[in-house]
């Protein structure tokens, strides 16, 4: 594609997803700054590569295909803190505890504990703009994964959440 | 690990614990039930109440930490930078035509048309500066010039006032029917939940004072049981300014403007562009959108 007909459709894309695209970022990050590097990267990989992108339709989960990459190459030789893994965690199934009151640092403070590839679907879930099917694409893995690793990241979310509540302030 | 997952596909019976499990990847509000992969999950659960009012449970759970996870708070000027740093990378277009490519653009849900656009466009705003020049004093005071509707919520809430943007809406005037306008067939639909009570009149005066009644509607949900009132402004496209026409996405969380008293998002759907406006952040639009998704598009 020509830098003429790229450029003006790349303007588009980012009028329209920036702000969802910073989001996922920060979300994924935990910090500001991190989160912009990665959206910038993300356009600029886009505009390396929008020849790739073959129905404009189908611009936003490009773009949160690059987004993720962005981030992953910026982990790396990145020695950072210790994550938890689910892989090994009980199997989800407890009841959800009512009035679960939490705010937004908390909230991040349990995603940044996650290993990416449960972090993701999680982020991308609660964004409520993909389905499962459509995460399952993005993170290139199959349907019943997504599945799997959603129903395991919701119930540790839901887990520490609770956690933060003050002691007797929880109905079950 | 995922041992149901893998059972899924040839499952003949089902307990309560892996419906839940299966339908942790509904959306709340969504169609996702409706997935034959889901179900079968989802009609178990219908049959069992205690496994019901858990699932309602996680849902609610879900619509909160949904809402708190997409409230991150934007950088100053990203797009504006995003741009600008594209067109310095860019072989042909300095910033500034980018700029004004994606005003274009966003006009246009096929972006690919936004050159020939923008010629075209160039050419509407040249003609309309000369006839505006040759008509000059002779252009008929009371005819409103093409709205702005970037500042019509404003407009709005100010007329108001309230906090709430509550105003008493059966003393409006009707809607004198200068325009023929027909809501978005879901929205008003009788099973939806949110009816639309209107139109009333809303005087829109435009920066010299002219007037025009624009079609104005109310509606009231609730969020976290607090109510909420917000209306949806239907008014010709033709009458919105060309570069302000919005994109064609009704109710897009990421393309609202949140305002220190108001959210406000616009969208067009055939001749008409529709501006849906609630009080205060973006907490009370989140909750419109969700109560809305499912049944709307």
């Amino acid at each position: 594609m020509a830098d003429g007909e790229a450029v003006p459709l790349l303007a588009h894309l980012v009028e329209q997803h920036y702000a969802a695209l910073y989001c996922y970022a920060f979300r994924l990050s935990g910090k500001a700054a991190d989160a912009e590097d990665v959206v910038q990267q993300s356009f600029l990989t886009a505009h390396q590569k929008i020849g790739q992108l073959r129905d404009p339709q189908n611009g936003k989960a490009w773009l949160f295909t690059i987004a993720r990459n962005a981030y992953l190459k910026s982990l790396r030789g990145n020695a950072g803190t210790k994550l938890v893994s689910l892989e090994q965690a009980p199997e989800p199934g407890e009841e959800c505890p009512q009035g679960i009151r939490f705010d937004n640092e908390q909230l991040q403070s349990v995603l940044n504990e996650l290993e990416e590839e449960f972090r993701t679907p999680l982020i991308l879930f609660y964004f409520e703009q993909f389905s499962y099917k459509e995460i399952a694409e993005q993170m290139d893995v199959p349907i019943g994964t997504v599945m799997s690793r959603l129903a395991r990241g919701k119930t540790y979310l839901r887990q520490k959440l609770a956690s933060f509540q003050p002691a007797g302030s929880q109905q079950s | 690990m995922a041992r149901w997952i893998d059972q899924s596909r040839k499952m003949i019976t089902m307990d309560c614990r892996t419906a839940l499990e299966i339908l942790e990847v509904a959306r709340p509000g969504s169609g996702d039930l409706t997935d034959p992969e889901l179900a079968k999950a989802a009609a178990h659960i219908e049959s069992h109440a205690e496994c019901q009012q858990e699932f309602l449970r996680r849902q609610q759970l879900d619509r909160e930490i949904g809402a708190a996870m997409r409230d991150v708070p934007m950088p100053h000027d990203l797009s504006t930078r995003l741009l600008a740093e594209l067109a310095k990378r860019s072989d042909s277009t300095d910033a500034a035509e980018v700029v004004e490519t994606v005003a274009v653009a966003v006009t246009s849900a096929e972006p690919n048309t936004a050159l020939r656009r923008r010629t075209w466009m160039r050419w509407v705003v040249g003609a309309a500066a000369c006839i505006a020049v040759v008509i000059g004093l002779q252009f008929l005071p009371g005819d409103p010039e093409l709205i702005d509707i970037t500042e019509l919520p404003n407009q709005v809430a100010n007329s108001i006032g309230d906090q709430n943007l509550d105003l008493n809406f059966d003393k409006l005037k009707e809607f004198d029917g200068s325009y023929a306008h027909e809501l978005q067939r879901d929205w008003n639909s009788p099973l939806n939940e949110l009816p639309l009570i209107g139109p009333k009149s809303y005087q829109y005066q435009d920066a010299d004072g002219a007037n025009l009644a624009i079609a104005m509607y109310q509606f009231r949900f609730k969020h976290r049981n607090v109510p909420v009132t917000g209306y949806l402004l239907v008014l010709p496209a033709r009458l919105v300014k060309q570069d302000q026409r919005p994109a064609n996405k009704f109710l897009a969380i990421s393309s609202a403007v949140i305002g220190p008293r108001m959210t406000s998002q616009s969208w067009i759907r055939g001749d008409f562009v529709y501006i849906c406006v609630v009080p205060s952040g973006h907490k009370n639009f989140e909750e419109l959108v969700n109560q809305l998704s499912g049944r709307i598009m």
